[in-house]
């Protein structure tokens, strides 16, 4: 199996506090790999730091490296690495524009398009992400009149416009009804034929439903990882475990 | 864009983001350089005397320890500065219990609503432009102080100091300070509206349900949590008094050398002076005129800042809400 | 009745007597100038120049708005360039320093500003009685208006659209043209309304900056500018009827543009 994204001996530190201790960890492409751990546990920075977008919080210090695609993601110029490692967030964050100019905005950051070849990547991405039919009929209407669920699946939209290779996902249904969060799972299933997924989730319940791959972190420790099945049924970490049958009971 | 372009973006945003310090650096540096002339000709005198001539600017000016200057020129700041203090101090008096019980009366007893049209009625006295007040002030507030309601005062509040004696023609002090309250009131009712609705609700609420009254809660209130920010108020008000200009030049009475006898009588304020007398400072061909004219400045710009600065520290810079001109900056 | 309600009660009633008084005099201030200013108005005034004693009103209305607009080019960009690196590269110290120098900028008279003008825009950089000289006084005025109110907008983007935009591989400056100006579109607008109702009304400032002229101005220096607060001031100093009908209607067009201008603001949503 090919790993898309390698951390070695990783780690973040604030002042003091120690945020991620040494991370060893594997993720494999076209698959959905997911980071399952209590909230505090570190799982956002792990994600943050795939992207670089943890540069943007003052005061931290790492040590250690991250691989993307076997290159140091410090060897990359941060916007290439984060056109290739899309992100989603916990809140649905849409720009304050059309649905359309959403989806666009990072096309047009990257490619000099014609309006012909945007238009395309808009519906793709749309369709991709399993919003078009909902949207098609007035892409010019602000995307803040879109429900939540609808939002989330437009911000994925976003993501997925600028053709990434990999789709991070930061918690993607917590603030959505079941209806909204069971149409993302699926979507979630769908998309790693094409795109390698690293979820972010505390709910164990739907790590299960969609996992291929489980990490359990725990106070900035990877303390298992390895297939879902593996992890969910035979724990070997008296934590892990503990987490496990606190939350599915 | 490149990542080169990007860093000069920065520092071409670095360089404009110091535009206020090169203003500011700038504004003072020319009024320092035109006043240091006066400065050294002038001496102490510039504080002590009240006499202000320009001097025969048309005759040839005359050596004065070595330095050229108009003849029969005089530079003492005393009246303008005792009438910038004394139309300032008086129309914070006016203002300050008038903000006061307006915020607390649209706190304490009156809904949201109508809370909020008041308040930005109050701000629209902030809208109108000082030269508007200066012409409402001769028009209509000039004939109803010296024919109705100085007289009155001088009868019957004649017992107080500078109340009594002969009232002129209703431009002078008492003109000036009204008019400089009705302005400075904007700016202080908002910031003190500002910080009594900030805590109010929750004071307000306990104490009425332990039986206080609305009254008594706003004397709570004012004593408790709002000396600093009235205090700050009244500096920010004051601070806008000081620097007025044109309201006060026109309902001044705009009085040259002698110094007021009551508060009826014609005063002049350092703005007011500073807009007469620039015009004909620039026949002066010593310069003096105009040199003096920007220590004149520089002085009023000092006072100015003081209270300003003290009061803003004071409020803070949570101020800037509804945007008309009172309110935040 | 018992004393404390009494007390409560007469509080009340001073407090509405004082709010209602206050009312009536903003009503006779804004009044009396509308009704002086319709009274004396007349079509003529609007399409003919004048000299604040005879003729017209058209040079000082035109003149009004070039120095506002003249103001208004001056104090935007610096402002909202400005504001953009407070907010995004500034640190706190830097900013602290640029927030004390912008209050000292609000807090500065305006005569004292319109000396500063004379000194060093009219004497200094040669510009003389002029479009330039008055028009960047009163955007010297304007400056720290836009800035604060372009730097609160720019501050109230929130945090996750920043860091949407980010994430999809925005530069600085994609980041700041295309979501954090976009965003605070409202708020520069508000400002830039606001600063041209504050402008309009300004006078002393432009005493020795724009001084006066019959006409309009030829060039943006050195030919002398006409403005409505001129008219206000010079007009009611003159003993004919018509200067203080001049003088009157100035003040009338004054109030209405000034409180339109307002009113406009508070439409828009930021």
């Amino acid at each position: 199996m090919d790993a898309i994204i390698r951390f070695k001996n990783y780690s973040v530190y604030a002042k003091k506090k120690v945020i991620l201790d040494n991370i060893n960890l594997e993720i494999y492409e076209n698959n959905v790999n997911t980071v399952l751990g209590p909230s505090g546990s570190g799982k956002s920075t792990l994600l943050r730091s795939i992207n670089r977008l943890i540069e943007l919080t003052p005061g931290l210090s790492y040590s250690g490296e991250i691989y993307f695609k076997d290159k140091n993601i410090f060897d990359y110029q941060p916007e290439e690495l984060r056109r290739q490692i899309g992100m989603v967030f916990q809140q649905p964050n849409p720009f304050n524009f059309s649905i359309f100019e959403n989806v666009a905005f990072g096309p047009r950051l990257h490619w000099k398009l014609s309006n012909a070849e945007l238009e395309k990547i808009v519906k793709d991405s749309l369709i991709e992400a399993a919003l078009y039919d909902e949207v098609k009929d007035d892409l010019k209407k602000s995307a803040l009149r879109l429900s939540g669920g609808q939002q989330q699946r437009l911000c994925i939209a976003r993501a997925l416009a600028v053709k990434p290779s990999v789709l991070m996902m930061d918690e993607p249904t917590s603030s959505l009804d079941p209806v909204a969060r069971t149409k993302i799972e699926d979507l979630i299933v769908k998309l790693k034929e094409k795109y390698t997924v690293v979820l972010i989730t505390h709910d164990v319940r739907q790590a299960a439903r969609i996992s291929d791959f489980i990490a359990f972190i725990y106070n900035g420790k990877i303390l298992e990882h390895g297939s879902a099945e593996s992890i969910l049924e035979n724990p070997k970490n008296r934590i892990t475990e503990e987490f496990l049958t606190d939350r599915l009971r | 864009m490149p990542r080169r372009e990007e860093k000069i973006f920065k520092f071409f945003t670095f360089l404009i983001s110091l535009a206020p310090v090169v203003l500011v650096v700038l504004l003072f540096s020319f009024l320092l350089y035109y006043s240091i002339p006066s400065i050294r000709y002038n001496g102490l005198r510039f504080f002590t005397t009240y006499y202000w001539y320009p001097g025969q600017v048309y005759l040839p000016p005359v050596n004065v320890n070595g330095i050229l200057v108009p003849y029969g020129s005089s530079f003492g700041i005393l009246l303008f500065l005792f009438g910038t203090l004394i139309t300032s101090l008086l129309a914070l008096l006016i203002a300050f219990p008038i903000s006061i019980i307006i915020s607390l009366i649209v706190n304490l007893y009156i809904n949201d609503k109508l809370r909020k049209i008041i308040i930005s009625l109050i701000e629209l006295f902030a809208a109108i432009p000082s030269v508007v007040y200066g012409l409402w002030g001769i028009v209509y507030l000039e004939p109803i102080l010296s024919n109705y309601i100085e007289p009155l005062m001088s009868k019957y509040l004649g017992f107080i100091p500078f109340f009594s004696g002969p009232i002129y023609s209703g431009a002078g002090i008492l003109a000036s300070s009204l008019v400089l309250s009705l302005m400075i009131l904007p700016i202080m009712t908002s910031v003190l509206n500002g910080s009594i609705s900030n805590f109010s609700t929750p004071v307000k609420e306990g104490a009425i349900a332990l039986g206080a009254t609305r009254y008594e809660v706003g004397r709570m209130i004012i004593l408790r949590g709002l000396k600093i920010q009235i205090f700050g108020a009244s500096m920010l008000g004051l601070g806008r008094a000081l620097g007025e200009t044109m309201a006060v030049l026109m309902v001044s009475g705009s009085a040259f050398n002698i110094m007021p006898s009551n508060i009826y009588s014609p005063i002049n304020t350092m703005a007011a002076a500073l807009a007469t007398l620039l015009d004909s400072a620039f026949m002066d061909s010593t310069g003096m005129n105009l040199y003096a004219l920007s220590e004149l400045g520089l002085v009023l710009v000092l006072i100015t800042l003081i209270a300003s600065i003290i009061g803003r520290l004071i409020v803070g810079i949570g101020i800037i809400r509804g945007y008309t001109r009172g309110e935040e900056l | 009745m018992s004393i404390r309600i009494l007390k409560d009660l007469s509080f009340r009633i001073i407090g509405y007597a004082i709010i209602i008084f206050i009312m009536i005099i903003l009503i006779y201030i804004v009044g009396g100038i509308v009704f002086n200013g319709v009274l004396s108005i007349r079509p003529s005034m609007l399409i003919e120049n004048g000299d604040t004693t005879s003729g017209g009103l058209l040079n000082a209305i035109v003149g009004t708005w070039m120095l506002v607009g003249t103001g208004i080019l001056f104090s935007v960009p610096l402002g909202v360039f400005a504001a953009v690196f407070i907010v995004e590269y500034g640190w706190m110290r830097y900013n602290q320093i640029i927030r004390i120098f912008t209050d000292i900028l609000t807090s500065i008279p305006s005569i004292v500003l319109g000396l500063f003008g004379y000194l060093f825009l009219v004497i200094q950089l040669g510009f003389g009685y002029s479009l330039l000289a008055g028009g960047i006084t009163l955007g010297i005025m304007m400056l720290p208006y836009i800035l604060r109110i372009t730097e609160i907008s720019l501050s109230e983007v929130p945090r996750s659209v920043r860091e949407a935009a980010i994430s999809l591989g925005a530069r600085r400056t994609d980041l700041i043209f295309r979501v954090m100006l976009p965003y605070a579109k409202n708020g520069i607008i508000t400002s830039t309304i606001l600063a041209m109702s504050i402008g309009a009304g300004e006078t002393a400032q432009l005493l020795y900056t724009a001084g006066w002229n019959n006409s309009l101005p030829v060039s943006f220096i050195k030919s002398q500018v006409a403005y409505l607060t001129y008219v206000i001031w010079a007009g009611i100093n003159q003993p004919s009827l018509y200067s203080h009908q001049l003088a009157f209607a100035s003040a009338f067009i004054l109030i209405v543009s000034v409180f339109s201008l307002i009113f406009i603001s508070k439409f828009i949503k930021r």
